[in-house]
Protein backbone atom coordinates (compact mmCIF):
# COMPACT_ATOMS: atom_id res chain seq x y z
CA UNK A 1 0.00 0.00 0.00
CA UNK A 2 1.31 3.43 -0.54
CA UNK A 3 0.24 6.70 -0.72
CA UNK A 4 0.15 7.38 -4.22
CA UNK A 5 -3.77 7.02 -4.10
CA UNK A 6 -4.70 10.23 -1.93
CA UNK A 7 -1.68 12.21 -3.78
CA UNK A 8 -2.61 11.57 -6.97
CA UNK A 9 -6.13 12.59 -6.04
CA UNK A 10 -5.30 15.80 -4.32
CA UNK A 11 -2.92 16.44 -7.25
CA UNK A 12 -5.49 16.25 -10.05
CA UNK A 13 -8.31 18.08 -8.11
CA UNK A 14 -5.57 21.03 -7.68
CA UNK A 15 -4.90 21.11 -11.55
CA UNK A 16 -8.81 20.99 -11.93
CA UNK A 17 -8.68 24.05 -10.20
CA UNK A 18 -5.67 25.85 -11.33
CA UNK A 19 -6.88 24.94 -14.78
CA UNK A 20 -10.33 26.12 -14.44
CA UNK A 21 -9.27 29.45 -13.21
CA UNK A 22 -6.17 29.93 -15.28
CA UNK A 23 -8.78 29.71 -18.67
CA UNK A 24 -11.12 31.64 -16.62
CA UNK A 25 -8.73 34.48 -15.74
CA UNK A 26 -7.21 34.03 -19.59
CA UNK A 27 -10.93 35.03 -20.99
CA UNK A 28 -11.02 37.90 -18.42
CA UNK A 29 -7.69 39.56 -19.33
CA UNK A 30 -8.22 39.13 -23.21
CA UNK A 31 -11.41 40.86 -22.67
CA UNK A 32 -9.60 43.43 -20.81
CA UNK A 33 -6.94 43.87 -23.34
CA UNK A 34 -8.74 43.94 -26.20
CA UNK A 35 -7.26 40.27 -27.17
CA UNK A 36 -10.08 37.90 -27.20
CA UNK A 37 -10.14 37.65 -31.49
CA UNK A 38 -6.23 36.49 -31.37
CA UNK A 39 -7.17 34.08 -28.28
CA UNK A 40 -9.81 32.85 -30.43
CA UNK A 41 -12.14 33.69 -27.58
CA UNK A 42 -15.80 34.81 -27.89
CA UNK A 43 -18.01 36.56 -25.36
CA UNK A 44 -20.09 33.78 -24.30
CA UNK A 45 -16.30 32.39 -23.23
CA UNK A 46 -15.88 35.95 -21.13
CA UNK A 47 -19.58 34.78 -19.53
CA UNK A 48 -18.37 31.48 -18.49
CA UNK A 49 -15.20 32.56 -16.90
CA UNK A 50 -16.96 35.25 -15.25
CA UNK A 51 -19.41 32.57 -13.70
CA UNK A 52 -16.56 30.64 -12.79
CA UNK A 53 -14.70 33.28 -10.88
CA UNK A 54 -17.46 34.64 -9.50
CA UNK A 55 -18.21 31.38 -7.80
CA UNK A 56 -15.14 30.79 -7.08
CA UNK A 57 -14.55 34.54 -4.88
CA UNK A 58 -17.86 34.30 -3.39
CA UNK A 59 -16.91 30.73 -2.25
CA UNK A 60 -13.46 31.95 -1.10
CA UNK A 61 -14.97 34.88 0.45
CA UNK A 62 -17.37 33.62 2.75
CA UNK A 63 -14.59 31.57 4.26
CA UNK A 64 -12.58 34.09 4.71
CA UNK A 65 -15.41 35.53 6.35
CA UNK A 66 -15.40 32.97 8.83
CA UNK A 67 -17.43 29.86 6.95
CA UNK A 68 -15.84 26.67 7.63
CA UNK A 69 -14.18 25.53 4.48
CA UNK A 70 -16.58 23.75 1.97
CA UNK A 71 -12.93 22.01 0.18
CA UNK A 72 -9.45 21.58 0.87
CA UNK A 73 -8.24 24.00 -1.63
CA UNK A 74 -10.45 26.46 0.28
CA UNK A 75 -8.10 25.21 3.45
CA UNK A 76 -5.00 26.18 1.44
CA UNK A 77 -5.88 29.29 0.16
CA UNK A 78 -6.97 30.65 3.93
CA UNK A 79 -3.92 29.05 4.59
CA UNK A 80 -1.68 31.05 2.66
CA UNK A 81 -3.52 33.64 2.96
CA UNK A 82 -2.83 34.09 6.84
CA UNK A 83 0.57 33.87 5.72
CA UNK A 84 0.55 36.56 3.44
CA UNK A 85 0.61 39.17 6.59
CA UNK A 86 -2.47 41.17 4.85
CA UNK A 87 -5.83 41.14 7.59
CA UNK A 88 -8.00 38.17 5.96
CA UNK A 89 -10.63 40.72 6.30
CA UNK A 90 -8.50 43.06 3.45
CA UNK A 91 -9.12 40.07 1.19
CA UNK A 92 -12.36 39.69 2.08
CA UNK A 93 -13.01 42.81 0.86
CA UNK A 94 -11.11 42.75 -2.34
CA UNK A 95 -12.96 40.00 -3.51
CA UNK A 96 -16.37 41.40 -2.35
CA UNK A 97 -15.69 44.07 -4.62
CA UNK A 98 -14.71 42.33 -7.51
CA UNK A 99 -17.30 40.08 -7.04
CA UNK A 100 -19.73 42.73 -7.57
CA UNK A 101 -17.92 43.97 -10.23
CA UNK A 102 -17.91 40.81 -12.09
CA UNK A 103 -21.87 40.19 -11.53
CA UNK A 104 -22.56 44.16 -12.41
CA UNK A 105 -20.72 42.81 -15.66
CA UNK A 106 -18.65 46.27 -14.75
CA UNK A 107 -14.83 46.24 -15.89
CA UNK A 108 -12.42 44.44 -13.69
CA UNK A 109 -8.88 46.43 -13.23
CA UNK A 110 -5.93 44.37 -14.44
CA UNK A 111 -4.48 44.79 -10.49
CA UNK A 112 -7.82 42.93 -9.43
CA UNK A 113 -6.94 40.15 -11.90
CA UNK A 114 -3.57 40.23 -10.61
CA UNK A 115 -5.05 39.60 -7.07
CA UNK A 116 -6.69 36.79 -8.09
CA UNK A 117 -3.89 34.82 -9.93
CA UNK A 118 -1.73 35.47 -7.28
CA UNK A 119 -4.21 33.37 -5.16
CA UNK A 120 -4.10 30.82 -7.81
CA UNK A 121 -0.38 30.70 -7.77
CA UNK A 122 -0.55 29.49 -4.18
CA UNK A 123 -2.86 26.10 -5.49
CA UNK A 124 0.18 26.04 -8.11
CA UNK A 125 2.68 26.02 -5.56
CA UNK A 126 0.98 23.24 -3.64
CA UNK A 127 0.44 21.09 -6.69
CA UNK A 128 4.30 21.72 -7.73
CA UNK A 129 5.01 20.31 -3.90
CA UNK A 130 2.87 17.21 -4.94
CA UNK A 131 5.02 16.67 -8.30
CA UNK A 132 8.12 16.61 -6.04
CA UNK A 133 6.81 14.21 -3.98
CA UNK A 134 5.77 12.22 -6.89
CA UNK A 135 9.34 12.68 -8.72
CA UNK A 136 10.46 11.53 -5.36
CA UNK A 137 9.13 8.59 -4.85
CA UNK B 1 11.30 38.14 -30.05
CA UNK B 2 12.80 35.80 -27.52
CA UNK B 3 11.59 35.21 -23.99
CA UNK B 4 11.74 32.15 -21.72
CA UNK B 5 8.23 31.60 -21.94
CA UNK B 6 8.59 31.05 -25.90
CA UNK B 7 11.25 28.84 -25.42
CA UNK B 8 9.56 26.64 -22.26
CA UNK B 9 6.56 26.25 -24.93
CA UNK B 10 8.43 25.17 -27.64
CA UNK B 11 9.87 22.62 -25.46
CA UNK B 12 6.04 21.89 -24.02
CA UNK B 13 4.89 21.14 -27.41
CA UNK B 14 7.88 19.20 -28.40
CA UNK B 15 7.30 16.78 -25.33
CA UNK B 16 3.69 16.54 -26.29
CA UNK B 17 4.53 15.13 -29.87
CA UNK B 18 6.83 12.71 -28.40
CA UNK B 19 4.09 11.91 -26.24
CA UNK B 20 1.75 11.29 -28.39
CA UNK B 21 3.53 9.77 -30.50
CA UNK B 22 4.45 7.00 -28.44
CA UNK B 23 1.48 6.01 -27.74
CA UNK B 24 0.08 5.77 -31.15
CA UNK B 25 2.79 3.20 -31.23
CA UNK B 26 1.17 1.19 -28.16
CA UNK B 27 -0.07 -2.07 -29.18
CA UNK B 28 -4.04 -2.57 -29.39
CA UNK B 29 -4.34 -5.72 -29.61
CA UNK B 30 -7.52 -7.53 -29.41
CA UNK B 31 -9.41 -3.82 -28.06
CA UNK B 32 -6.61 -4.14 -25.59
CA UNK B 33 -6.03 -0.56 -23.55
CA UNK B 34 -7.84 0.94 -26.09
CA UNK B 35 -10.02 3.20 -23.76
CA UNK B 36 -7.17 4.36 -21.85
CA UNK B 37 -5.47 4.78 -25.09
CA UNK B 38 -8.12 7.10 -26.51
CA UNK B 39 -8.59 9.56 -23.36
CA UNK B 40 -5.00 9.75 -23.11
CA UNK B 41 -4.90 11.21 -27.02
CA UNK B 42 -7.93 12.97 -26.09
CA UNK B 43 -5.77 14.63 -23.31
CA UNK B 44 -3.31 15.40 -24.82
CA UNK B 45 -5.34 16.44 -27.55
CA UNK B 46 -6.79 18.91 -25.51
CA UNK B 47 -3.03 20.20 -24.44
CA UNK B 48 -2.33 21.01 -27.81
CA UNK B 49 -4.91 23.09 -28.03
CA UNK B 50 -4.67 24.88 -24.99
CA UNK B 51 -1.21 25.62 -26.31
CA UNK B 52 -2.23 26.97 -29.66
CA UNK B 53 -4.60 29.30 -27.77
CA UNK B 54 -1.79 31.04 -25.68
CA UNK B 55 0.75 31.25 -28.92
CA UNK B 56 -0.29 35.08 -29.38
CA UNK B 57 -0.15 35.98 -25.75
CA UNK B 58 3.38 34.33 -25.17
CA UNK B 59 5.37 37.33 -25.25
CA UNK B 60 2.40 39.56 -23.72
CA UNK B 61 3.47 40.93 -20.46
CA UNK B 62 -0.32 41.19 -19.47
CA UNK B 63 -0.22 37.49 -19.41
CA UNK B 64 2.95 36.35 -18.28
CA UNK B 65 1.57 34.25 -15.16
CA UNK B 66 -1.09 32.89 -16.89
CA UNK B 67 1.18 31.70 -19.66
CA UNK B 68 3.70 30.11 -16.46
CA UNK B 69 0.76 28.30 -15.01
CA UNK B 70 -0.64 26.58 -18.40
CA UNK B 71 2.48 25.52 -19.17
CA UNK B 72 3.68 24.03 -15.97
CA UNK B 73 -0.12 22.32 -15.63
CA UNK B 74 0.35 21.16 -19.30
CA UNK B 75 4.12 19.74 -18.15
CA UNK B 76 2.74 17.74 -15.18
CA UNK B 77 0.25 15.99 -17.23
CA UNK B 78 2.67 15.04 -19.26
CA UNK B 79 4.74 13.89 -16.51
CA UNK B 80 1.83 12.08 -15.38
CA UNK B 81 1.16 10.10 -18.31
CA UNK B 82 4.66 9.17 -18.86
CA UNK B 83 5.22 7.74 -15.92
CA UNK B 84 1.94 6.38 -14.38
CA UNK B 85 0.23 5.35 -17.82
CA UNK B 86 3.36 4.73 -20.67
CA UNK B 87 5.29 1.81 -19.31
CA UNK B 88 2.36 -0.14 -18.78
CA UNK B 89 1.00 0.54 -22.58
CA UNK B 90 3.94 0.66 -24.78
CA UNK B 91 4.81 -3.34 -23.82
CA UNK B 92 2.98 -4.77 -21.08
CA UNK B 93 4.12 -8.21 -19.46
CA UNK B 94 2.31 -11.24 -19.55
CA UNK B 95 1.59 -10.35 -15.71
CA UNK B 96 0.80 -6.90 -15.99
CA UNK B 97 -1.82 -8.23 -18.89
CA UNK B 98 -3.16 -11.08 -17.17
CA UNK B 99 -3.39 -8.62 -13.63
CA UNK B 100 -4.66 -5.80 -15.81
CA UNK B 101 -7.57 -8.65 -16.64
CA UNK B 102 -8.15 -9.99 -13.56
CA UNK B 103 -8.59 -5.97 -11.32
CA UNK B 104 -10.94 -5.35 -14.46
CA UNK B 105 -13.18 -8.03 -13.59
CA UNK B 106 -12.87 -7.36 -9.90
CA UNK B 107 -14.12 -3.91 -10.27
CA UNK B 108 -17.27 -5.20 -12.47
CA UNK B 109 -18.06 -7.53 -9.57
CA UNK B 110 -17.79 -4.58 -6.93
CA UNK B 111 -19.99 -2.36 -9.05
CA UNK B 112 -17.34 0.18 -9.60
CA UNK B 113 -18.93 0.78 -12.74
CA UNK B 114 -17.16 4.25 -13.29
CA UNK B 115 -13.80 2.14 -14.38
CA UNK B 116 -14.07 2.02 -17.92
CA UNK B 117 -10.83 0.50 -18.71
CA UNK B 118 -7.25 0.26 -16.71
CA UNK B 119 -3.73 0.53 -17.21
CA UNK B 120 -1.09 -2.17 -15.32
CA UNK B 121 2.55 -1.60 -14.17
CA UNK B 122 4.84 -3.55 -12.15
CA UNK B 123 6.85 -1.20 -10.50
CA UNK B 124 7.44 -2.51 -7.23
CA UNK B 125 4.78 -1.34 -5.03
CA UNK B 126 1.09 -2.03 -4.66
CA UNK B 127 -0.59 1.33 -5.85
CA UNK B 128 -3.29 2.96 -7.54
CA UNK B 129 -3.25 6.40 -9.27
CA UNK B 130 -7.46 6.74 -9.51
CA UNK B 131 -8.06 9.97 -11.24
CA UNK B 132 -6.57 11.68 -14.11
CA UNK B 133 -7.88 15.11 -15.07
CA UNK B 134 -11.10 15.06 -13.39
CA UNK B 135 -12.03 11.58 -14.02
CA UNK B 136 -11.98 8.19 -12.17
CA UNK B 137 -12.46 6.03 -15.99
CA UNK B 138 -8.93 5.17 -16.35
CA UNK B 139 -7.17 4.74 -13.18
CA UNK B 140 -3.18 3.23 -13.52
CA UNK B 141 -2.49 0.67 -11.21
CA UNK B 142 0.62 -0.12 -10.15
CA UNK B 143 1.81 -3.70 -8.94
CA UNK B 144 4.89 -4.99 -7.55
CA UNK B 145 6.51 -8.00 -9.43
CA UNK B 146 5.26 -11.46 -8.15
CA UNK B 147 2.51 -9.58 -6.66
CA UNK B 148 0.06 -12.92 -6.60
CA UNK B 149 3.11 -14.58 -4.74
CA UNK B 150 2.63 -11.99 -1.53
CA UNK B 151 -0.45 -14.21 -0.86
CA UNK B 152 -1.17 -11.68 2.76
CA UNK B 153 -0.92 -8.58 0.64
CA UNK B 154 -3.31 -9.34 -1.84
CA UNK B 155 -6.71 -8.07 -0.14
CA UNK B 156 -4.63 -4.80 -0.35
CA UNK B 157 -5.95 -4.36 -4.06
CA UNK B 158 -9.01 -3.37 -2.23
CA UNK B 159 -7.42 -0.74 -0.26
CA UNK B 160 -6.15 0.57 -3.69
CA UNK B 161 -9.35 -0.13 -5.41
CA UNK B 162 -11.03 2.47 -2.10
CA UNK B 163 -9.00 5.68 -3.42
CA UNK B 164 -11.17 5.62 -6.02
CA UNK B 165 -13.98 4.76 -4.28
CA UNK B 166 -13.03 7.45 -1.79
CA UNK B 167 -12.97 10.18 -4.83
CA UNK B 168 -16.61 9.00 -6.28
CA UNK B 169 -17.83 9.88 -3.15
CA UNK B 170 -17.25 12.47 -1.37
CA UNK B 171 -20.31 12.08 1.04
CA UNK B 172 -18.63 9.60 2.96
CA UNK B 173 -15.76 12.01 3.66
CA UNK B 174 -18.34 14.66 4.98
CA UNK B 175 -19.88 11.63 6.96
CA UNK B 176 -16.32 10.37 9.19
CA UNK B 177 -15.78 14.33 9.28
CA UNK B 178 -19.12 14.60 10.57
CA UNK B 179 -18.12 11.89 13.06
CA UNK B 180 -15.11 12.95 14.20
CA UNK B 181 -16.11 16.39 14.80
CA UNK B 182 -19.25 15.51 17.48
CA UNK B 183 -16.81 13.01 18.80
CA UNK B 184 -14.71 15.75 19.86
CA UNK B 185 -17.41 17.94 20.81
CA UNK B 186 -18.81 15.06 23.59
CA UNK B 187 -15.46 15.06 24.68
CA UNK B 188 -15.60 18.81 25.35
CA UNK B 189 -19.19 19.14 26.97
CA UNK B 190 -18.22 16.08 29.23
CA UNK B 191 -15.43 17.72 31.03
CA UNK B 192 -16.40 18.46 34.06
CA UNK B 193 -15.48 21.64 36.53
CA UNK B 194 -11.82 21.86 36.86
CA UNK B 195 -8.89 24.56 37.41
CA UNK B 196 -8.75 27.11 34.46
CA UNK B 197 -5.07 25.62 33.79
CA UNK B 198 -6.29 21.76 33.62
CA UNK B 199 -9.24 23.05 31.14
CA UNK B 200 -7.10 24.53 29.25
CA UNK B 201 -4.74 21.63 28.80
CA UNK B 202 -7.56 19.00 28.18
CA UNK B 203 -9.07 21.62 25.66
CA UNK B 204 -5.44 21.58 23.57
CA UNK B 205 -5.08 17.79 24.23
CA UNK B 206 -8.23 17.48 22.02
CA UNK B 207 -7.74 20.00 20.03
CA UNK B 208 -4.71 18.34 18.39
CA UNK B 209 -6.39 14.79 18.29
CA UNK B 210 -8.92 16.34 16.38
CA UNK B 211 -6.52 17.84 14.20
CA UNK B 212 -4.81 14.33 14.05
CA UNK B 213 -7.82 13.35 11.90
CA UNK B 214 -6.90 14.97 8.26
CA UNK B 215 -8.47 14.38 4.89
CA UNK B 216 -5.65 11.98 3.85
CA UNK B 217 -5.77 10.08 7.13
CA UNK B 218 -9.30 9.41 7.11
CA UNK B 219 -8.86 8.48 3.56
CA UNK B 220 -6.54 5.93 4.11
CA UNK B 221 -8.72 4.48 7.05
CA UNK B 222 -11.50 4.68 4.72
CA UNK B 223 -10.01 2.21 2.70
CA UNK B 224 -8.78 0.08 4.73
CA UNK B 225 -12.78 -0.12 5.72
CA UNK B 226 -13.02 -0.39 1.97
CA UNK B 227 -10.99 -3.65 1.82
CA UNK B 228 -12.15 -4.73 5.23
CA UNK B 229 -15.63 -4.86 3.75
CA UNK B 230 -15.17 -6.69 0.84
CA UNK B 231 -12.32 -8.77 2.30
CA UNK B 232 -13.49 -9.94 5.66
CA UNK B 233 -11.43 -12.01 7.57
CA UNK B 234 -8.52 -12.16 5.07
CA UNK B 235 -8.66 -8.28 5.65
CA UNK B 236 -7.63 -8.69 8.97
CA UNK B 237 -4.64 -10.86 8.15
CA UNK B 238 -3.29 -8.85 5.73
CA UNK B 239 -3.78 -5.55 8.22
CA UNK B 240 -2.01 -7.85 10.58
CA UNK B 241 0.90 -8.69 8.38
CA UNK B 242 1.09 -4.96 7.07
CA UNK B 243 1.79 -4.16 10.74
CA UNK B 244 3.76 -6.77 11.92
CA UNK B 245 5.90 -7.52 9.06
CA UNK B 246 7.57 -4.44 9.03
CA UNK B 247 8.09 -3.72 12.44
CA UNK B 248 6.85 -0.54 12.45
CA UNK B 249 5.77 0.79 16.05
CA UNK B 250 1.89 0.10 16.21
CA UNK B 251 1.40 3.56 17.94
CA UNK B 252 3.41 6.03 15.74
CA UNK B 253 1.37 9.33 14.84
CA UNK B 254 4.50 10.59 13.21
CA UNK B 255 2.38 9.96 9.14
CA UNK B 256 1.36 12.67 7.98
CA UNK B 257 -0.72 10.42 5.53
CA UNK B 258 -1.83 7.18 8.20
CA UNK B 259 -3.37 6.16 10.61
CA UNK B 260 -1.18 4.37 13.31
CA UNK B 261 -1.28 0.78 13.06
CA UNK B 262 -2.97 0.30 15.85
CA UNK B 263 -5.19 2.29 14.54
CA UNK B 264 -6.00 0.43 11.32
CA UNK B 265 -5.69 -3.18 12.35
CA UNK B 266 -8.35 -2.07 15.32
CA UNK B 267 -10.82 -0.13 13.12
CA UNK B 268 -11.03 -3.13 10.57
CA UNK B 269 -11.11 -5.77 13.56
CA UNK B 270 -14.29 -3.54 15.62
CA UNK B 271 -15.69 -4.09 11.76
CA UNK B 272 -15.72 -7.93 12.11
CA UNK B 273 -19.60 -9.64 12.54
CA UNK B 274 -19.46 -11.64 15.22
CA UNK B 275 -19.10 -15.06 13.30
CA UNK B 276 -16.09 -13.71 12.11
CA UNK B 277 -15.12 -12.23 15.29
CA UNK B 278 -15.61 -16.22 16.66
CA UNK B 279 -13.70 -17.60 13.85
CA UNK B 280 -10.91 -19.61 15.66
CA UNK B 281 -8.33 -18.54 13.23
CA UNK B 282 -8.99 -14.86 13.01
CA UNK B 283 -9.80 -14.52 17.01
CA UNK B 284 -6.12 -16.64 17.50
CA UNK B 285 -4.54 -14.40 15.34
CA UNK B 286 -5.79 -11.17 16.82
CA UNK B 287 -4.95 -12.06 20.17
CA UNK B 288 -1.51 -12.69 18.65
CA UNK B 289 -1.21 -9.31 17.19
CA UNK B 290 -2.49 -7.92 20.27
CA UNK B 291 0.17 -9.52 21.85
CA UNK B 292 2.84 -8.34 19.43
CA UNK B 293 1.59 -4.62 19.40
CA UNK B 294 1.68 -4.12 23.56
CA UNK B 295 5.42 -4.64 23.26
CA UNK B 296 5.46 -0.28 21.70
CA UNK B 297 3.53 1.75 24.19
CA UNK B 298 1.04 3.81 23.18
CA UNK B 299 0.86 7.37 23.97
CA UNK B 300 -1.81 9.63 25.28
CA UNK B 301 -2.05 11.16 22.26
CA UNK B 302 -2.93 7.90 20.56
CA UNK B 303 -5.64 7.60 23.26
CA UNK B 304 -7.03 10.60 22.45
CA UNK B 305 -7.01 10.52 18.56
CA UNK B 306 -7.91 6.74 18.42
CA UNK B 307 -10.43 6.27 20.85
CA UNK B 308 -12.01 2.46 20.24
CA UNK B 309 -15.81 4.66 20.25
CA UNK B 310 -14.50 6.75 17.60
CA UNK B 311 -12.55 3.89 15.86
CA UNK B 312 -15.70 2.11 15.90
CA UNK B 313 -18.32 5.00 14.71
CA UNK B 314 -15.82 5.66 11.84
CA UNK B 315 -15.96 1.73 10.64
CA UNK B 316 -20.32 2.35 11.25
CA UNK B 317 -20.30 5.23 9.39
CA UNK B 318 -18.03 3.89 6.28
CA UNK B 319 -20.31 0.89 6.34
CA UNK B 320 -23.41 2.56 6.24
CA UNK B 321 -22.30 5.10 3.18
CA UNK B 322 -20.97 2.13 1.46
CA UNK B 323 -24.29 0.87 1.71
CA UNK B 324 -25.96 3.60 0.50
CA UNK B 325 -23.56 4.66 -1.80
CA UNK B 326 -22.72 1.13 -3.23
CA UNK B 327 -25.99 -0.73 -2.86
CA UNK B 328 -24.93 -3.97 -4.94
CA UNK B 329 -21.25 -4.04 -3.18
CA UNK B 330 -20.86 -7.63 -2.22
CA UNK B 331 -19.91 -7.20 1.88
CA UNK B 332 -18.52 -9.85 3.00
CA UNK B 333 -19.97 -10.77 6.49
CA UNK B 334 -19.03 -14.57 6.54
CA UNK B 335 -16.61 -16.40 8.08
CA UNK B 336 -13.98 -18.01 6.17
CA UNK B 337 -14.99 -21.35 3.98
CA UNK B 338 -14.56 -24.38 5.19
CA UNK B 339 -10.98 -25.31 3.89
CA UNK B 340 -12.63 -28.54 2.22
CA UNK B 341 -14.07 -26.00 -0.29
CA UNK B 342 -11.52 -24.95 -1.42
CA UNK B 343 -10.22 -28.15 -3.11
CA UNK B 344 -13.30 -28.70 -4.35
CA UNK B 345 -12.42 -28.26 -8.09
CA UNK B 346 -14.29 -25.66 -9.69
CA UNK B 347 -13.64 -24.12 -13.09
CA UNK B 348 -12.77 -20.46 -12.31
CA UNK B 349 -12.41 -18.76 -9.20
CA UNK B 350 -13.50 -14.88 -8.41
CA UNK B 351 -9.61 -13.42 -6.92
CA UNK B 352 -12.53 -12.35 -4.15
CA UNK B 353 -13.48 -15.92 -3.41
CA UNK B 354 -9.44 -17.04 -3.68
CA UNK B 355 -8.15 -14.52 -1.27
CA UNK B 356 -10.64 -16.35 1.25
CA UNK B 357 -10.43 -19.77 0.32
CA UNK B 358 -6.08 -19.02 0.49
CA UNK B 359 -6.95 -17.87 4.12
CA UNK B 360 -8.40 -21.00 5.26
CA UNK B 361 -5.90 -23.27 3.36
CA UNK B 362 -3.21 -21.21 5.09
CA UNK B 363 -5.16 -21.08 8.17
CA UNK B 364 -6.45 -24.97 8.48
CA UNK B 365 -4.14 -27.19 5.50
CA UNK B 366 -0.98 -24.95 5.74
CA UNK B 367 1.24 -28.30 4.00
CA UNK B 368 -0.44 -27.94 1.03
CA UNK B 369 -1.25 -24.08 0.47
CA UNK B 370 1.72 -24.01 -2.48
CA UNK B 371 0.06 -26.99 -4.39
CA UNK B 372 -3.74 -25.48 -3.79
CA UNK B 373 -2.46 -21.83 -4.95
CA UNK B 374 -0.39 -23.05 -8.01
CA UNK B 375 -4.04 -24.67 -9.17
CA UNK B 376 -6.09 -21.72 -8.46
CA UNK B 377 -4.11 -18.81 -9.76
CA UNK B 378 -4.24 -20.85 -12.97
CA UNK B 379 -8.20 -20.86 -12.17
CA UNK B 380 -8.85 -16.88 -11.38
CA UNK B 381 -10.85 -14.53 -13.11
Amino acid sequence: MSSLGQLSTRLDRRLQVVGELTKALLALRAELTGKLDALKLTTADVDTARVRIIEFLAGLTSALNGTPPASEEQRVFLAKLAQSGEPLTDWAEDFGKIVGQLQARAPVESSQLDKIMRVVGFLQGEAAEDVRRLRSR
Amino acid sequence: MNSYRALKAKEVELALAALQERLEQCPRANGQHVIVLDRLEALLATFANELLTIQPVIHDAAFRSLVDYTLNRISIFLFIVEMQYLRGLVMPSSEELFLRSILLNCTKRLGMDWIEDMAVQGSGELAIYPELANSLAIPAFHIPTGLLDSFLSLPGVYHEFGHSVFARFPSILAAMQQVVRTHFQDLLQQLGPMQPAMRAAQLKRFELAEEFWTDRCLEELFCDLFAQCIGGCANIVSMIDLSMAKGRPTYDMDSLDYPPDAARVRVCALSLTTDQATEASTKHLLAEWEEYAQQFSDSQFYRDACAENLLKQLGQTVFAGLASAMPTLPKNEASPPDVQVAFTPTQTLSFEDAIQQGCAVLAWNRDNFESWWQDARTRLV
